[in-house]
């Protein structure tokens, strides 16, 4: 699905942040959006978190350098992450060419799945949300 | 630039405005004595990329054209490497005298939108991303080969060692491995150390490279010493040579006394810790060149201990590049160029990295985080094949995980 001219992916939920999560039953995805990489321009660099590791809800999992510019990737429901993608490592890249298949950055196994109530599903409220972030970028203040 | 002469009038040539200008620099006046060899503009590594020589900048100031020296903006094209100052046979500071034109600029002109910017983010939030200060932590959470005791202890109260881990190493993930290559083996080892996490604020350095003054950093050195002081410290260690640089070189003039206590970057710090622990290593045979970033190599002296530690590890083989040492190139990351010309901070370093591969070596070794995103940086874009790595890093990779570090 196009809002704005960026892509999103049918059956994902997404956060505030720019990040998209799949439920995949026990195991959840976590990536960041098309709308993310391409705010962001060629990522140059992402950190690769340590499997194992607990990640909390709104707080900082992995960071990621694109040129100039470091961001945060904040965790959009709470867990313990089971699983990386080693790939980014070398060719961080993949996050611009595919942000929703190939770029995937960490599987968790959530705390607690009730969580996903408080994200985005594609809908009105979150094209919405996209048209507010993208006219916030076209004036400067994102 | 037009070097046309048709808009210069008699008041142009201001040599007593000139006079002030070097008046408030050590040595400043040396300028007068330039003969314009052009050892400077030769030596320069943006050189083949500017509109002026630096020399000609020179004599605008030495004919008294101040004015027209200011207007060039030749001194933001620069990454304060001070190459053109070692090679000067007059000694004529001429690193403090492009500090001191960018200060004059801000006086005189609007400040530039970039440095701006970053003195803007560093006065709010004391560190050059922006960052909430509890992210400084965020390099922690990833320590590979520590249990979560250790990563809990890393703060502590009291400690005799204090490692300043410097705003790039805390806050930019490319750089990530660095502090906790240092980490890991300062734990291995059993040193009494600590971080200062969200006590830590920026050296300050960016601020008076983007033409504040020193007086703006003074509260900087102030807060950075008081929080290394409070936790009963002697010694602190950097892996960051320009926090090390600005420590060692430039807080005690700011402050205007010795600092009383032991300033260390991580190659002065860790051979005796090495000697001591006995570590086991990888001990595969592999080729490396080393790359001497100008504050630890031409700023800080630091030439023979890097290149120490790296042939102390078994089967390292240290190729040279062609320019080393006093005479190393830059990366082209210094003096916040990145910021404000990254075209010109990469033409300088794609250079760094074809002098590199011309050594046929795998990797090429560095040690300072902001030498090693940028020649890093410049690898990729280049399709390079060699391997940009901080030394702390490669030591970290090299030191027998298996055995746990422990020499059997």
């Amino acid at each position: 699905m196009d809002i704005k001219g960026y892509s999103f992916k049918e059956g994902l939920f997404y956060d505030k942040d720019h990040g998209w999560l799949q439920d995949n039953g026990d195991v959840l995805t976590l990536g960041v959006t098309d709308f993310f990489q391409k705010v962001a321009g060629e990522i140059v660099f992402i950190e690769i978190p340590i499997a194992g590791r607990k990640i909390d809800k709104g707080q900082p999992y992995s960071s990621i350098e694109s040129g100039k510019w470091v961001g945060r990737l904040k965790a959009p429901v709470s867990g313990e992450i089971i699983e990386v993608n080693s790939d980014l490592e070398d060719c961080p890249y993949i996050i611009n060419d595919e942000p929703y298949e190939g770029g995937w950055v960490i599987k968790i196994r959530p705390d607690n799945k009730g969580e996903l109530k408080e994200l985005y599903t594609l809908g009105e409220q979150f094209a919405t949300f996209i048209a507010e972030e993208e006219k916030k970028i076209k004036e400067g203040t994102r | 630039m037009n070097l046309t002469t048709k808009h210069l009038k008699d008041e142009s040539f201001n040599f007593k405005a000139v006079e002030e200008f070097l008046a408030n620099i050590p040595d400043g006046n040396k300028l007068k004595t330039c003969i314009q060899c052009g050892s400077c503009s030769s030596g320069c590594p943006a050189a083949d990329k500017l509109d002026l020589t630096r020399r000609q900048v020179w004599r605008m100031l030495q004919m008294g054209l101040l004015e027209e020296a200011i207007n060039t903006e030749l001194f933001w094209d620069c990454t304060t490497c001070e190459m053109c100052q070692i090679r000067c046979p007059r000694g004529i500071p001429l690193a403090e005298i492009i500090i001191k034109l960018r200060e004059r600029y801000n006086q005189t002109h609007e400040t530039k939108a970039a440095m701006e910017q970053v003195s803007g983010v560093i006065e709010k939030y004391r560190n050059i991303t922006g960052d909430e200060a509890k992210n400084r932590l965020l390099w922690t959470e990833n320590i590979q080969g520590i249990t979560q005791e250790e990563r809990k202890g890393l703060i502590k109260d009291r400690a005799k060692v204090v490692y300043f881990t410097g705003c790039v190493s805390s806050l930019f993930p490319q750089s990530y491995k660095i502090p906790q290559a240092l980490t890991y083996i300062l734990l291995k080892a059993g040193v009494d150390f600590s971080l200062l996490g969200e006590d830590e604020w920026c050296c300050g350095l960016p601020l008076v490279a983007g033409g504040s003054g020193e007086k703006a950093i003074r509260e900087y050195a102030i807060h950075n010493l008081n929080a290394i002081k409070k936790k009963g410290a002697d010694t602190v260690v950097f892996s960051c040579p320009t926090c090390y640089h600005f420590w060692k070189n430039e807080y005690a003039r700011v402050l205007g006394n010795e600092l009383d206590i032991n300033i260390k970057h991580y190659t002065e710090y860790l051979p005796q810790i090495l000697q001591s622990v006995q570590f086991s290593y990888i001990t595969d045979e592999i080729v490396v060149t080393y790359h001497d970033p100008c504050d630890l190599g031409r700023k800080s002296q630091i030439f023979d201990t890097p290149r120490e530690i790296i042939k102390s590890m078994p089967g390292v083989k240290l190729v040279e590049m062609r320019f080393t040492k006093e005479d190393s190139k830059c990366c082209g990351g210094g003096g916040n160029l990145e910021m404000l010309n990254s075209d010109l901070s990469f033409e300088i370093a794609q250079k760094r990295i074809a002098e590199a591969a011309a050594t046929n070596a795998q990797y090429l070794l560095t040690t300072c985080q902001q030498c090693k995103r940028t020649l890093q940086n410049a690898a990729r874009r280049t399709k390079s094949r060699i391997k940009v790595n901080d030394l702390l890093e490669f030591l970290a990779v090299r030191i027998n995980s298996e055995s746990g570090g422990e020499k059997k």
